[in-house]
């Protein structure tokens, strides 16, 4: 069978599944199932009804007295049960959680015993049997319990397993290995070096699961874990909401401002009138001609009061009914947070919890600068109907807009080249950046019979990336070019910014069509089976002019069509998963196997020739021979088992096998580049580019990452309840950069690809314990304990050493020449192809020895170009990879060891503590606090006179509080006041940026004491030498209604 | 002297104020305490025991648990790094003469005290009751550090290194032992010993063989009196 046809088989093998198996759980829902009894007798009641208060769901119990209800949305609800003859019981607060089996069992008692209905609180319990996995849910009440999380990000990352500043990092994982879903349609973080859009704002949230290990077969194209939102549906009364809060001017970072700082040393003069006083021609006005009156003139010299940026904050959102059979539900975030706009660090943006996602997105898109205050929206919509007590149908859609900087050489007030911009303006002489997510989705969900449903999404997800704001000059042929800006007259401050031509045009598109059929088989097998396809739509580019001088272009479309970057590639994304969830009498077992692969879709050119001389040139791309799409396959099993160990505890395994497709930048991205100018070329700016430094790479292989863990939770006492998974996990597979050089006798070039040549093994602990909310708190503790190693395997370049024949032959190695309007073919003559060959057949003698040499004393090989790479068969030299060198188990950069968060609730009802008439001053108070710690970033040391040891940096923490007191309460209208402080103790941690050893043997965290500049201006660093930021207060106010 | 005058007044006032009430569930109470710091592992590297004094409020929510709230403020002074020695490029050991080591440390904190068994009637005169206290809560430590002369530098031994603290409201847990024991019917005398461990850090300062501390913990052993109020 040809991989086409395969492609074609397994949705046809998916519904010949479908319609053979018969019942199962769901992602988005759960399941409720239960036992009737009589109360007097103890016999199974069979034919009550078992109804969801306020819906038409329902379930009649067998005759064994079970009854079983598929699909259930996650929430709390009410159950009646109820048959002739008996008295209703009622079930209130019956919780249900995505994933989970909910376990209700109903005693009912004759009406000529008990004349009243009977009704009762339902307990979910506190260790659930049927977790197979580490997987820790956030339900309704979990996130009201934490107002100082204000987005997704903060929300995970405050549960086990997941570093505490980057919601898709679990367990020593990077930054791509976790996926994120939103009502079941994934996210996907691997077509754009991993920005992970995280979807609505924390309002819209109905439940919140975290996988950090052992997930099941039906989540796909991960490495570590998954995190899957599910989001609110409209209720049956209107609601409304709203929350604005404000942040007070303040600076945004440590240390001194930066006109005052030391930072500067003598630079700044400020008891210097004339330098005080110095101009600068800031544009040339609405003439464009220099000189003239219009022109904008300002002082050189401006100190900004940057401190003086007030931050604003609004959320909002209303749901309601339409109809009998449909609801609505609609919610949006605007924020405009200050930051530190003379930073142009990426650590400050890597953890912000005001900014929530903006900062995650910061993080992901490679640390842009960001404005005074950055635009960030994000808002949902949601439709959903109801036809018929076995269908739901919803539509929505989520949306998100933020903006940045442009990066570029002073271009943008900021600390950068020793603080020479900070009296540039604001805004970027790079142009700004805007960035929008959007997905659009539907679901149904039907119930065909009472043991099976399916649920099928469609999805279309859009991340568009634009340049705005630019002002560049143009060249003869209308393409933007960098001009450098000007200095003062000291030649040191920069007072006018470079225009840097420096934009980014890129559109990614994912249609994702998504099935999942489950069905109770039997009583105790509920199987699942499903297939995800996506097809992938991208385009990008990226054009850099860093100076007048050089280009670099970034690319990823069909290069052959190049300039019309417009022209996408459309890889396809497959998955196929079948698992079967087995209950034994309290043990339950989930066993399944998913299927992944990932077919490029796209004739790539051949990468073994794009450094000979005939097609190094962009232009020639399009007449350069090609190879076949490629595909990337993986079956992975998963396995997990629970088993009680008393009423209050259980122990679960899981072992499986999780594959990863690699970020698609990693498969088709290109990079070219050029010094010098090329005005010759007419027509486009960079098809006469010929030095290619980055080259597509179609061979590149899904990740496979074998993970095992075993864990228990436990319910102490009470409400209680702790929990503990220990883990190991191996990734091979990881990208990471190789090289390939090409020895010609003309010149030697080389080329960056990207190489599935990398493995990472981590391990760890991961502990919590949790408090339910009674007795007016509760609280959750989180501690992560992990150690990750990586390090290369197989080569880190390759060396072609073309032999003479090559070369000899005309046609496959000739040059290029501009001829005054076009690019001619430019042939070697007789007599210099002969010397070429002299050339290259001397080059052999000597690689000869070389390799002999070689043979001894490393591990050697010979590359078969044909086979690996389909090279033409007439390429006739020799490949040879090598291998560098580096320290095996070398700790990860990101490898955090220990890492914990602590949050603690509080919440008073209104007439508590003493009160005056109807005020109570204690009443009505909601206090969250939110405490963090995270260990410093692995380093080698060696003391003196001793071998190296694996040291760590020192901690940090840090620690935020909320405290809310309701003002009017009046049902489910209410007014908040709240106060809420980041960085509490306005604590002041360092990584230690300067020379670790004099940290450890001296306590050094300054320059050392004879450093003369430190002895001069004080401490020049300070401004960069902590975490973070100081402490940080807003107000805010909440309505409900 | 005079401190000790006022907070004997104190006592005398909340004796007298409170000798009608009889201790019992739902009472609250206030106590002062004087206990003794005894820091173990990297903290005791660093410094001896030392005092350190504190108030407490309390609730007696069931006949067996008294939840309280505890503060408390102490100092290390004169650390070990005014006698250790560094060896500097010549060979020869120094200590810094200048060398400064002081260590405060507060806690504001929530202790549940469980009670084991129960000698005589429960808030009695003359009742005892062993108990073991387990609590949480924030400790404020500041660590400053100066004087010390800078192994790395040639020469003179003159220079030396910039002043520096160590400082953090660590987060920290407690577990212990003591016995609370009633001299009359709303006073007891509460004894106490505890391990208490911090999640913060301290520096290293090899030259003079400290390694970073962490986290920080210590033992306290300590004394108080408490007055119950009748909270019915």
């Amino acid at each position: 069978m040809n991989r086409w046809k395969l492609f074609v088989a397994l949705p046809v093998a998916v519904f010949l599944l479908a319609g053979l198996t018969a019942g199962v759980f769901a992602g988005q829902t759960g399941k409720l199932t239960g036992r009737v009894m009589d109360a007097a007798s103890g016999e199974p009641l069979p034919g009550v009804n078992v109804v969801i208060e306020g819906t038409r769901r329902g379930a009649q119990s067998d005759a064994d007295g079970y009854y079983l209800l598929l699909s259930v949305d996650p929430g709390n609800l009410t159950l009646v049960a109820s048959m002739v003859g008996y008295n209703a019981v009622t079930k209130t607060d019956v919780r249900i959680q995505a994933d989970f089996t909910t376990t209700v069992d109903f005693q009912l008692k004759e009406t000529a015993l008990e004349a009243e209905e009977l009704v009762v609180t339902a307990e979910r319990p506190p260790v659930e049997p049927d977790k197979t996995t580490s997987h820790y849910v956030m339900g309704v009440e979990q996130l009201e319990a934490l107002p100082m999380a204000r987005s997704v990000t903060d929300l995970v990352t405050l549960n086990p397993g997941v570093q505490l500043n980057n919601a898709n990092v679990i367990r020593g994982g990077d930054s791509r290995d976790a996926i994120l879903m939103v009502d079941g349609v994934v996210l996907p973080n691997n077509d754009g070096y991993g920005r992970q859009f995280t979807g609505p704002s924390k309002t819209a949230v109905q439940e919140i699961t975290v996988i950090s290990g052992g997930a099941s077969a039906e989540y796909g194209n991960l490495e570590s874990g998954a995190v899957s939102i599910i989001t609110k549906d409209g209720g049956r009364d209107f609601r409304g909401w709203g929350d604005f809060r404000y942040t007070p001017p303040s600076q945004k970072h440590w240390g001194a401002n930066l006109y005052e700082s030391a930072y500067h040393r003598d630079k700044l003069k400020w008891d210097d009138r004339e330098w005080r006083a110095e101009t600068v021609i800031l544009s040339d006005g609405e003439d464009g001609v220099p000189g003239t009156p219009d022109d904008e003139v300002g002082l050189a010299h401006r100190a900004v009061d940057y401190t003086d940026v007030k931050g604003s904050y609004i959320e909002g959102g209303i749901s309601g009914p339409l109809g009998d059979q449909a609801s609505f539900f609609a919610s949006a975030r605007y924020t405009r947070q200050p930051t530190d706009v003379l930073n142009t660090s990426v650590r400050n943006a890597t953890f912000d919890p005001s900014l929530g996602a903006t900062s995650l997105t910061s993080v992901m898109s490679g640390g842009f600068p960001t404005l005074e205050t950055p635009l960030d929206f994000r808002g949902n919509a949601k439709l959903t109907f109801r036809p018929g007590a076995d269908a739901k149908v919803s539509i929505g859609q989520i949306y998100s807009v933020a903006e940045y900087y442009n990066r570029g050489t002073n271009t943008q007030r900021d600390r950068a080249s020793n603080g020479q911009n900070v009296f540039l303006p604001e805004g970027s002489g790079a142009g700004g950046r805007k960035v929008s997510d959007r997905v659009t989705y539907a679901s149904l969900t039907h119930t065909v019979s009472p043991k099976t449903f399916y649920e099928a999404r469609v999805s279309f997800y859009t991340t568009l990336e634009d340049t705005q704001e630019t002002n560049w000059p143009k060249d003869s042929f209308g393409f933007p070019v960098t001009v450098f800006g000007e200095k003062d007259l000291d030649g040191w401050f920069n007072v006018k910014p470079s225009n840097v031509a420096n934009y980014t045009i890129a559109d990614r598109s994912r249609l994702n069509v998504k099935l999942d059929v489950s069905s109770q088989v039997t009583k105790g097998h509920f199987v699942k089976t499903g297939i995800d396809l996506t097809r992938f739509s991208i385009y990008y580019l990226n054009y850099n002019s860093p100076n007048p001088s050089q280009r670099i272009v970034d690319f990823i479309t069909h290069s052959g069509n190049l300039p019309d970057v417009k022209a996408p590639i459309n890889p396809i994304q497959i998955g196929f998963y079948l698992q079967d969830k087995m209950e034994f009498e309290g043990m339950v077992m989930n066993a399944g196997i998913r299927f992944d692969a990932l077919y490029t879709n796209h004739r790539f050119y051949n990468v073994s020739q794009l450094q000979t001389p005939q097609n190094r040139w962009l232009i020639k791309h399009v007449d350069m021979v090609t190879v076949d799409p490629q595909w990337a396959t993986q079956f992975s099993p998963r396995f997990g088992i629970s088993h009680p160990i008393t009423q209050r505890s259980a122990f679960h395994f899981t072992a499986g096998l999780y594959a990863k497709v690699p970020d698609l930048f990693e498969y088709f991205r290109e990079q070219w580049r050029a010094n010098g100018p090329d005005a010759h070329v007419a027509w486009d700016a960079f098809r006469g580019l010929h030095g290619q430094v980055r080259m597509a790479n179609p061979y590149v292989s899904l990740t496979r990452t074998r993970a095992y863990e075993a864990g228990a939770d436990w319910n102490f006492v009470a409400d209680y309840t702790a929990g503990m998974a220990a883990y190991y996990k191996s990734a091979i597979g990881k990208i990471s950069s190789g090289s390939r050089y090409w020895y010609e006798p003309q010149r030697t070039t080389w080329v960056w690809g990207r190489k599935p040549s990398t493995y990472q093994d981590m391990r760890g602990l991961e502990l919590h314990v949790r408090k339910g909310f009674s007795h007016y708190f509760s609280f959750n503790a989180a501690v992560n304990f992990g150690w990750a190693s990586t390090a290369r395997v197989g080569s880190n370049a390759t060396m072609f050493y073309p032999d003479s024949s090559y070369v000899m032959n005309p046609d496959q190695y000739h040059d290029w020449e501009w001829d005054g309007s076009s690019y001619v073919r430019k042939d070697f003559t007789l007599e210099e192809r002969m010397k070429l060959a002299t050339r290259v057949a001397s080059w052999w003698r000597g690689r000869a020895r070389g390799i002999t040499n070689s043979y001894q004393f490393v591990i050697f090989e010979f590359m078969d170009i044909q086979k690996a790479y389909d090279a033409p068969a007439n390429m006739n030299g020799v490949w040879q990879p090598t291998y560098g060198g580096g320290r095996l188990f070398n700790p990860k950069g990101s490898d955090l060891r220990v890492q914990s968060s602590l949050s603690l609730y509080l919440d008073t009802p209104m007439d508590f503590g003493p009160g005056l008439r109807q005020f109570h001053a204690v009443g009505g108070l909601r206090a969250n606090m939110v405490w963090r710690i995270q260990s410093g970033r692995p380093q080698w040391y060696t003391p003196p006179g001793k071998q190296p040891e694996l040291r760590h940096r020192p901690i940090r923490t840090w620690t935020d509080l909320q405290v809310e007191k309701t003002l009017v309460e009046g049902g489910h209208r209410n007014a908040v006041f709240y106060v809420e402080i980041f960085n509490l103790f306005n604590q002041q941690d360092s990584p230690v940026a300067g020379s670790y050893p004099d940290f450890v043997r001296w306590g050094l965290n300054l320059p050392r004491p004879n450093d003369q500049d430190y002895l001069t201006y004080g401490d020049y660093n300070e401004l960069t030498r902590y975490y973070g930021k100081p402490r940080e207060v807003g107000v805010g106010l909440k309505v409900n209604f | 002297m005079k401190v000790f005058r006022v907070v004997g007044l104190l006592i005398l006032v909340l004796a007298v104020s409170t000798w009608p009430a009889v201790a019992q569930e739902g009472s609250w109470g206030v106590g002062v305490f004087a206990n003794y710091n005894v820091p173990v592992f990297g903290l005791g590297e660093w410094y001896d025991n030392d005092s350190k004094f504190g108030l407490n409020a309390a609730y007696v929510p069931a006949s067996n648990v008294t939840v309280e709230l505890e503060f408390h403020h102490g100092n290390f002074t004169d650390g070990s790094l005014l006698t250790r020695t560094f060896t500097w490029t010549d060979g020869q050991a120094y200590t810094s003469p200048n060398a400064s080591s002081n260590m405060s440390l507060n806690s504001l904190l929530v202790n549940a005290l469980v009670r084991l068994r129960q000698v005589g009637e429960p808030f009695a005169a003359s009742s005892f009751a062993p108990y073991v206290a387990v609590g949480g809560g924030f400790y404020r430590y500041r660590n400053d550090v100066s004087g010390l002369l800078w192994p790395g530098q040639t020469g003179d031994l003159v220079l030396e290194l910039e002043p520096f603290s160590d400082q953090r409201f660590a987060l920290g847990i407690n577990a212990g032992l003591g016995v609370e024991a009633f001299v009359i019917e709303n006073v007891a005398v509460d004894i106490r010993g505890r391990y208490n461990i911090m999640i913060g850090d301290l520096r290293g300062l090899e030259d003079w063989e400290l390694s970073e501390t962490f986290p920080l913990q210590m033992l306290d052993f300590g004394a108080g009196v408490k007055f119950y109020f009748s909270g019915k």
